[in-house]
Order: structure tokens, then sequence, then C-alpha cells
């Protein structure tokens, strides 16, 4: 099939119309049917995949290319190489989990779906764009819908924490649109918005002809406008506040994506395009990074030891998980980059299986307070089991795939950054108390009998949570079969980074 | 003494406008012409003005070099009769104004259009003044329309007021510019002007100041924006919404070819001075409109600040930037009229404070969803139009190497954010605390809002349509 790339990045979009053609309440069977197919499609590009090869700063698979604005010198250009792959496939099947997890929709249901699809359409197409206009543009066409998701249909506070998450995001990314610009101005060469162009050259030694901005050179000004847009997004100390708000009030299934995929997408910028055009402030900036990373780590994990709620527990765990992957890019040795992206891959399906889960106790319950549970175990022993099962995996139990993950960033981070790596290794331990000591106080201990007739997880909620456990086993056995995609390129980028 | 009249052929829309006007203050006092349809009249008289204009070719200097009549003054002047046909359909769609008074307002509004397209074509400050004077005075009028209103008489007089200042001011600095000079041409002016600048003269700053000063009035950039708000609140909707258009792409259209007969030797200081003003403009644009209740003096405020957005374009002061501010304008006019015809239709009934739109997407769901799309787009977010427009200025603005001004610019749009989905959040999250009476009217709203829709959102995916159109605009100087 020809145009394969763009299909999959569309199928969500082409789902909307029909979302008006079906009676209100058969709207959650579009979205599910849509990402459904959007997976279905996607499989040949995972079949066909050529994994020996490189890319990042060539040899992209499926490329597509069209003129788009000429004069401009901006192109339709989509393709993929191993580092994108991964976090696609991440996207496809959070996408099918989000919708199951919307079931429970029962307001605006077409307004609902339509921003969710045009949601998983955006997030698709920032990793597959490969020109930097196209990439903001997807960047920033995931905003207004995430607004409105968690704005109309989140919590309690939910005015606050979606305004909050779209003026943090959009102060970070006009920044990145300023940089873009000026990377497109001053770039080596012929001017151009290929960032697999721009890679390449500085790669073969192409500079950045800037002036001074400000009194400090170009590209670490340039560099760190573009960090900063993308560290907002992953989120890294100290612009993470927007993440406990907006996970807290979201509803359920968009506290997955965000988790799963959005908070990815920074990450995902780090790699393609923040660190590689810029490798030499890269090797001044990475001892901060690594700094950030352990604070991170550490300050994520001490924060979500002290809260009383389950859900902003968990998007606190997120913020210390990410820690990690930023530990294992900053590092940038060949373990710790294949980590890294590794953990991105493993962090979306198991938070993601974290926030269905809470999501599951939430609707019954109505609230979210550890304290105010107790003794579930006994009344819902499906749900505790399938809630073990993912507690372990946020820790990092071995046999798990995020055990794998976070051990190649340590090894991988060790070698370079010996205290960061012992401190950030304490971070696990943490991680386990908070996680350990939640799990026994909602669902060990003396049962809370306001709750002894609650009903256990129903078959859809089943539906979006154990395929995400199967995957999580399978890549604790097998990570290879995921390593495998992205290793060649990963190998390749942190040559480039630090070789 | 130089027969003036086979000029007039040379500019047949200035001549036809002039008609329309004497036509139009006629129709009240004569009873056959009274019974004729006034918006449709008015409607033919755009219309073969828009023909007369596209038929026009090349470059004439007229009036003893008071008007220059060329591509670009015909581009704009096209742009201008666009606007006020619109205007002209928002007005029979509202229920603001009394429709008996049309003849006069319609004359109003022709003179208004005559004085704008002297501003498009002026190249001697004499006529500058001549021009802003001719779409001043009938615009105080247009503002005090709504005679019962007690405010509407304060805004139009506090009106005149910055006026007569603004353009008191302006005069005196040409009586500067003048004495250093000897001439009131464009062309001559800078060039005499050159020794000054090159010695950083401070009677040169001063001259040239004032001389902004009249000019920057009428696109309501700092410091002359504080009639403003009262003028845009007070006024009938439709005439808002001309008057934030309109006028404001006449003042772009005569700053940039002001600017164009600059030396290079002014560049620099030039640069600085408008600068400061687009910097202030929409820094001060958006934070006072962080605080409207009103979503009238809401969009005046963002109106005020996106002048200061298309500052950005003038100060760099090359094509580029004339092309950035050119692709601009139709951007701004969409989102512009949108947004007001979107706030005429939700507003029956003279309720113009925001919280009243609370939960209107439940009743209005198309109305709402084209106001959501006019504000993100005047916000500049992708996938919208207004994204495209201002990546144009960001870009010639980093080119020339004003990193501040960008960044200024960055920090804005970010606050404009702010107040733009507040409107968005009332009118979609917001349930509604009483039900009011529905609002009923014709589809013709939806349509237009639609209308206006529809590019904004295409222009944003693709924008090329209008590159090419603005390419037009490239070729004038």
């Amino acid at each position: 099939m020809s145009h394969i790339l763009s299909w999959v990045v569309f199928v969500p979009l082409i789902g909307v119309p029909f979302l008006w053609l079906m009676p209100a309440k058969k709207a959650k069977w579009i979205a599910l049917i849509a990402t459904i197919v959007d997976f279905i499609i996607a499989i040949p590009l995972f079949t066909h995949f050529d994994k020996s090869v490189k890319g990042v700063t060539s040899q992209m698979q499926f490329v597509e290319k069209l003129p788009w604005i000429p004069s401009l010198g901006t192109e339709y250009f989509i393709g993929v190489d191993g580092i994108s792959i991964s976090m696609i496939l991440l996207t496809l099947i959070i996408g099918v989990a989000a919708a199951l997890a919307s079931w429970g929709i029962s307001k605006y249901e077409r307004g609902y779906f339509a921003m969710f699809l045009l949601l998983q359409t955006a997030m698709l197409g920032v990793f597959v764009s490969l020109d930097l206009i196209l990439f903001y543009l997807f960047w920033e066409i995931m905003l207004f819908p995430m607004y409105f998701l968690i704005g109309i249909w989140g919590g309690p506070r939910r005015v606050y924490a979606a305004i909050k998450f779209f003026l943090y995001t959009l102060a970070g990314s006009v920044g990145m649109l300023l940089a873009i610009i000026a990377i497109w101005y001053y770039a080596p060469g012929e001017r151009t918005f290929n960032m697999i162009d721009l890679v390449q050259r500085v790669h073969e030694g192409g500079v950045f002809s800037g002036p001074m901005i400000f009194g400090f050179p170009f590209v670490k000004v340039v560099f760190i406008a573009l960090f900063i847009g993308f560290a907002i997004k992953v989120p890294i100390f100290p612009f993470h506040t927007w993440l406990p708000d907006a996970h807290v009030e979201a509803p359920t299934a968009i506290s997955v994506v965000l988790a799963g995929v959005l908070l990815k997408m920074g990450t995902y910028g780090f790699l393609r395009i923040n660190f590689p055009l810029f490798p030499e402030v890269f090797e001044w900036f990475r001892d901060f990074l690594i700094a950030l990373a352990v604070i991170n780590i550490v300050y994520g994990a001490l924060c979500a030891l002290a809260q009383t709620d389950l859900k902003k527990m968990i998007a606190y765990s997120s913020v210390s998980h990410m820690g990690f992957v930023l530990l294992g890019i900053g590092a940038a040795t060949t373990q710790g980059i294949n980590g890294a992206v590794l953990q991105m891959f493993n962090h979306g399906t198991i938070t993601a299986m974290l926030f269905l889960l809470v999501g599951v106790v939430y609707d019954r319950a109505h609230h979210r307070q550890i304290a105010g549970f107790g003794g579930l175990a006994s009344v819902t022993p499906v749900y505790a089991t399938v809630t073990s099962v993912a507690f372990m995996a946020a820790i990092g139990l071995p046999g798990m795939s995020g055990f794998i993950s976070e051990f190649l960033i340590l090894t991988g981070a060790f070698k370079v950054y010996q205290v960061a790596t012992i401190i950030a290794g304490l971070g696990i331990i943490f991680g386990a108390a908070y996680m350990l000591w939640a799990y026994q106080r909602v669902f060990f201990g003396k049962l809370n009998t306001k709750y002894k007739d609650l009903t256990d997880m129903n078959f859809v909620e089943l539906a979006s949570v154990v395929p995400l456990i199967i995957i999580v086993f399978y890549l604790g056995i097998l990570p290879d079969r995921l390593i495998g995609f992205f290793e060649v390129s990963l190998n390749y980028l942190s040559a480039i980074l630090i070789g | 003494m130089v027969n003036t009249l086979p000029y007039l052929s040379f500019i047949p829309a200035h001549v036809m406008m002039s008609f329309a006007i004497i036509f139009f203050f006629l129709a009240k006092a004569v009873p056959f012409l009274k019974r004729l349809p006034a918006s449709i009249v008015f409607f033919l008289v755009l219309i073969a003005c828009f023909w007369l204009e596209s038929l026009g070719s090349g470059s004439e200097a007229v009036f003893f070099e008071m008007i220059q009549v060329d591509s670009y003054s015909r581009l704009y002047n096209q742009i201008l009769f666009i606007a006020i046909a619109v205007t002209i359909l928002m007005m029979a769609n509202s229920d603001e104004l009394n429709k008996d008074n049309n003849w006069e307002i319609f004359g109003l509004l022709a003179t208004v259009c005559l004085g704008m397209m002297l501003m498009t074509s002026a190249t001697n400050l004499l006529m500058t003044v001549v021009a802003i004077e001719l779409v001043s005075i009938p615009s105080y009028v247009l503002v005090a329309l709504n005679r019962k209103l007690p405010a509407s008489k304060e805004a139009s007089l506090k009106y005149v007021l910055f006026g007569s200042f603004a353009a008191g001011i302006m005069v005196y600095g040409m009586s500067l510019i003048f004495g250093l000079t000897g001439t009131l041409k464009f062309s001559g002016i800078w060039k005499g002007l050159a020794e000054y600048s090159a010695a950083g003269n401070a009677i040169y700053f001063l001259a040239v100041l004032m001389t902004l000063s009249g000019m920057v009035f009428k696109i309501a950039a700092v410091p002359f924006h504080f009639w403003c708000p009262d003028a845009y609140q007070a006024a009938p909707t439709p005439i808002t919404a001309f008057l934030s258009t309109a006028p404001k792409v006449a003042g772009l259209a005569l700053l940039m070819r002001f600017f164009s007969y600059h030396v290079s030797l002014q560049t620099a200081n030039l640069t600085l001075i408008l600068s400061i003003i687009a910097m202030a403009t929409m820094t001060l644009g958006n934070l006072a409109a962080l605080k409207q209740t009103d979503i009238k003096r809401l969009l005046a405020y963002s109106s005020i600040s996106h002048a200061g957005f298309l500052l950005m374009g003038i100060a760099v002061l090359n094509s580029a930037g004339r092309q950035a501010v050119f692709f601009y304008i139709p951007i701004y006019l969409l989102m512009n009229l949108g947004a007001f015809m979107a706030v005429i239709y939700l507003s029956r009934g003279d309720r113009f404070d925001i919280t009243s739109y609370a939960g209107m997407i439940k009743k209005k769901p198309l109305v709402v969803i084209g106001l959501t799309v006019c504000l993100f787009s005047l916000a500049g977010l992708p996938p919208f139009a207004g994204f495209v427009g201002k990546f144009y200025l960001f870009k010639v603005v980093i080119e020339e190497g004003l990193i501040l001004l960008a960044v200024v610019a960055a920090i804005n749009s970010v606050i404009s954010l702010f107040y733009y989905v507040g409107v968005i959040k009332v009118m979609v999250i917001d349930s509604e605390d009483r039900p009011s009476k529905d609002i009923q009217t014709g589809g013709f709203p939806v349509v237009f809002v639609t209308a206006c829709i529809v590019p904004i959102v295409f222009l944003g995916v693709y924008w090329v349509p209008l590159l090419n159109w603005a390419e037009k605009a490239k070729l004038l100087f």
C-alpha cells in the first residue's frame, strides 16, 4: 500500500465526520473502530520495517515527500526510523486502550470523540514529521483538543488545569517556533526545514552561522529555546507543575493519553531535533541534564510518596520515571540511550495501565483518596490482582518490561555518571515504597464498609488493561523484539552525540 | 494654471466614490432617491469601484504628485472595498442600527472610504493630513450612531479629542519636517533629513515621531490608543467591526508607503523607533485585554495588540516585511470580521458582557465553534490562518536579527491566548447560570461566520494561494 504512513496518521481524522452519522450514544464505536483500523493498517509498517537501516541522518523509511509551501521551502515530508516507529506503535496501542477507557463518557459524546481522534492524528503526526514546520504544526494542533478534553470532561478543577496545561505548553512552543525559524535562517548550507538534512549537515561538520543573541552564542540560545519547549512537555523540573493538575483533572482516558504518549513527545523531540542538531552544545549541557534527570527522579518519587490522591501519586511517579529517560539520554551511551527509548515505551504502557486502573475505582467510588479505601482486595479480587501486576511493573520487578529499561539506563549511565546513577538508584527504592504503601492502604487492611458492594472490573475495563499487561510481560522477557526496531538508529545517534 | 481634469481618468474609483458621497447625502432630501434600497445601491457602488480598480494598470503620480495611483494602492483599495461590503452585510443583520438612517450612514461610510483610498495612495504629507481627517471626522459620527446611549456620546467626544490632538501633533511635526527639508513629498523628506539623522539630531527624532503620531492614531497604536476601547464599545457592533479593520489597513498602507522612501542611513534608528512602538503596543494591548469583561472591549484591546504585531512587519523596513504585513491583512480581516459577526449574533439585546455567553455552545453550536476558531486564530494557534500570518511576521523579524522584538512578540502570543481562551471557556465549558430567552435569528450569520472560518482553516494548512497573492505586493516596491 502506498502512502501507508499518511493513512496511519490521518485515519483517526477520517473517523471524525462519521461521528455525526451515528446516534451520539454510538459515537464511541466509531472511535474504537477508527483506532483499531488504524492499528491494523499500520501492521505492514512494522513487518516491512528494515531494522538494519540507521535512519537519524538519512535513509528514513516509508518516506513521503510532497511540495507544500514551495516559496518557504517547507514540504509535506514524513517518514520513520527506529526512534519514531516505536513511538508510533506506542501511540496506536494507547489509542485503542484510551478509546476503550472512554466507554463511560456520557456528555457531548461526539465532541469528545472528535477531539480525541484529532488528538490521535496530531500525536501520530508529530512522530512522523521530518519537516520542522510540519512538526510544529502537529505539535500545536494537539493543544486545543487537549484543552477541551480536560476543560469540558475533566474533574472539579478542570478549567484551571486545562488553561495551565495550555499556557505552559504554548509558552514552550512559541520559543520553539522562534528557534525553528532561526535554525532555518542560519542553517548550514542552503536554508531548509528538512530536519534530516539539517542533522546530516551538522554531522558532516556544518555550523550554524547565527550572530550572538543577547551576548550568548547563537547555538546555545537556540538549543535552550528548543530544550525548554520540549522540557515542558516531558515535563522536567521546574516546568512540571502543570502535569499533576492536568492528570488529576483529566478524564481517565485522557490521563492515559497524556502519560502514555504526550510526555514522550518531549523526549522524542530531544532525540530527533534538539540534541542531534547541536551535539557540541549537548556536550556542554550534559552535566546539567543529568542533574535535572536526578532531580526529576528523586523529587518526583518524594512527591509521589507524599500524595493522598491516588491519581496524583501516579502523576508524580510519571515525573520520576521520565527522569530515568532523561538519565539515559543524558548519558548517551548505547545502553543508556536504548534504555531510554525502551523506557519511553514501557512507561507509556505501564502508566497507561495505572491510570486505567485508577479510573476503574474512581468510577465506582467517585473519589481517589488513598486513605478512603481499605481492604478492597476482599471485594474486588480481580481488580486487586490486575492492580498488583501493574504496580509491580511500575516498580520495575524483574520479568516485566520496566525492569529491563531501568536496568539498561542505569548500566549505561553508570559508565559516565557514577554518583548520579547511584542517587537515581535510590529513586527506584522510593518508587517501590510509594507504590507498595499505596497498594497496602487501598487493598489490604480492614474493609471500608462503604465499599462492601463494590463491583469488580467489567469486560471493557479488562479489555483495555489486559493487552497492556501482556505487552509488559512480553517485553520483560523478550525485550529484544522491541529493541531490535530502534537499536541501530540509536547506536548511531549515540555515536553522533558522544562519538 | 494646470488643468487637473485629465487626471481624473487615472483615478476612476476615487471619482466614483466622490459621486457616491454626493448621491448618498442627497438621497435623504430627494424623495425619489429615498425609495431606492440603500444597501444595494452602496453594494453596487463598491462593486463598480472594485471593478474599476482591477482595470487600472501602471503607476501614475497625479494632482501635483499629491497622490500616487499604482498597483499598491489599487490592491489595498480593493481590500478596503471588501471590508466595507462586509460591513454593510453585517449592518443588515444587526438590530443595533436604525435602518431609516441608512442613507446617512452610507454617506459617512463612503466618505471614510474615500479618505482611506487617499491614505493608501498619498505621497505627500499634506495629502496625508487631508486623508486622515477625511477618515477621522466621519468616524467620530459613526461612533455616536447609538444616539440613545450616553456612553456613545462620551466615546465619540473622546475620539474627537484624541483625534484632534493627534492631528495637531502630526501637523506640528510636519511643520518641523518642512522647516528642515523644504518639502513635504515622501520622496524628498527622507533625503532631506539624511544629514540630521546621520548626526543623530534630536530635532530629527522629534519631527519624525510627531509626524508618526497621526498615523499611529489611525491604527490605534500606543500611545494613541486610548480612544479605541471606548469607541469600540459604544459604537454599534458592525461599525466596531469596520473601525477595527478598514482604517487599520489603510493606516498600515500609509505607514508602509511613508517609510518605503527612507534612506538606508535611517534604517537603524527608524527600526528602533518602530520596534519600541510595536512592543509597547502589543504588550499594553494584551495586558489591558486580560481584565476585560465586555467582549467588544476585549476585541478592541486585541486589535490594539494586533496593530503591534503588524508594526513588526513595518519595523523591519524591507519588502519582505511589507509582504508579511500584506499577507497578514486578509487573514486579520477574516478573523476579526468573523468574530464580530458572531458577537452580533450571540449578543442580541445589547448584552456584551462575556458572562452572558455562558453555555452558548448548547444553543448556538455552529456560531460558537466559528467564534472559537476565530479566537484561536487571533491567538495565532495552528492550524488556523492566524498562525501563518504571525509566522511570517516572526520570520521577517528574525531575519533582520531583531531578537528582542521577536521574544516580546512571542511572550505576547502566550498572554493573548489567556484572554481568548477565557472567552472560549465561558462559551464552551461554563454552563448557563440562568436560562435566558432563546435567540431567534435567521441563518445568515451562520453562513457568514462559516464563510470566514473555512478559509481560516484552509489557509492555516495550505497558504500557497495567499502567498501567490502576496507576491503581487512584493512587486510594488
